[in-house]
């Protein structure tokens, strides 16, 4: 390596979720069309037919993907029965947001609810086992309101 | 066939089939990385050429005085805007060796989606330096980044020279 060169890929210094899909093509599609996600790399497909790498971004994120290779070890959710994690994304309408991926093929599967802390937000679950927490603040909140209300959902959840 | 024969590469431009094809074809020695990474003869410099039409060669001509010239392949199929396809070799290849890239010109969209087909790749052995010791996924993936890379230079030469921007720097 040359002292010249970057010890970073070219690629943004962020935490970037790989994702492992049950047909990534698919999913492409589908977070293009519920997320407004762009594809920001060449696709890389085996003779198999199944995508090695691909590379989207959504709002500022950059998110990476592929198929089910499972004799590297890489599954998706379908194949492990689930998803222990879940992707957050703030949207500046969170309803309207939530009805395009719904439209696009998404299952609500956390509904749409004001949070205490003055969030309102739900969750999607994709056609290919991911979760995504959809977001949008609709309540600017002092640092003492939300200890107040939280304190209050405590006393709620314990009567 | 293995699922590690083939590779394939694609990506969306922003131009319509018959620039991305010209893109591919006079416009090649452009946009082409320089550098022992995308060029074949040291000092990896000089000038790609693609001659036109089925027995046209890809020619890496190094220093043309010094009769420095690298053939990559010859032309096999020639459909523009459609598709081309060519045989492939590396300089480590032995002369029985060849491998095939071809590319088609798909309109998507406003577009044209270019893929990138490189196979053959079966035909050499594991321990070829082409794979610089890589085998199975881990060859077919680093191929692949390979073609995307290219690929992505092609895209943003073949959209910059469409889509000029009025003070010349590049629109993100």
């Amino acid at each position: 390596m040359s002292p010249q060169t970057s010890p970073l890929p070219d690629a943004p210094d962020t935490v970037i979720p790989y994702l492992i899909i049950k047909n990534a093509a698919q999913a492409i599609d589908f977070y293009k069309q519920a997320f407004g996600a762009r594809e920001t790399f060449a696709r890389i497909t085996d003779s198999l037919g199944r995508v090695g790498h691909a590379e989207l971004r959504i709002g500022g994120s950059m998110i990476m993907l592929a198929d089910e290779h499972p004799e590297i070890g890489a599954v998706s959710p379908h194949t492990i029965g689930g998803s222990p994690i879940s992707f957050v994304l703030n949207v500046p309408d969170v309803d309207a947001s939530v009805k395009h991926a719904t439209a696009a093929g998404g299952t609500l599967s956390r509904p749409l609810e004001n949070k205490f802390y003055g969030h309102r937000s739900g969750e999607i679950t994709d056609p290919f086992g991911y979760r995504w927490t959809l977001s949008t603040k609709v309540e600017e909140l002092s640092d003492d309101e939300v200890l107040r209300r939280a304190a209050e959902e405590e006393r709620k959840r314990q009567t | 066939m293995s699922a590690t024969d083939a590779v394939t590469v694609s990506i969306d431009v922003d131009v319509e089939p018959e620039l991305a094809f010209a893109v591919f074809t006079r416009e090649l020695d452009t946009w082409w990385g320089r550098g022992p990474r995308y060029r074949f003869l040291a000092p990896y410099q000089g000038t790609l050429v693609l001659e036109p039409g089925i027995g046209g060669r890809l020619l890496h001509v190094a220093d043309a005085a010094a009769g420095r010239v690298f053939v990559v392949g010859a032309v096999e199929v020639w459909e523009p805007p459609h598709r081309r396809a060519l045989t492939w070799r590396l300089p480590n290849f032995a002369p029985d060796q060849a491998t095939r890239v071809s590319v088609s010109f798909e309109p998507a969209g406003d577009g044209t989606r270019v893929s990138v087909t490189h196979s053959g790749w079966d035909a050499l052995p594991d321990r070829h330096p082409a794979r610089h010791g890589l085998t199975g996924h881990d060859f077919v993936m680093m191929r692949g980044h390979w073609w995307g890379d290219v690929l992505t230079a092609a895209k943003r030469h073949a959209e910059r020279s469409r889509h000029p921007s009025p003070t010349g720097g590049n629109a993100p």
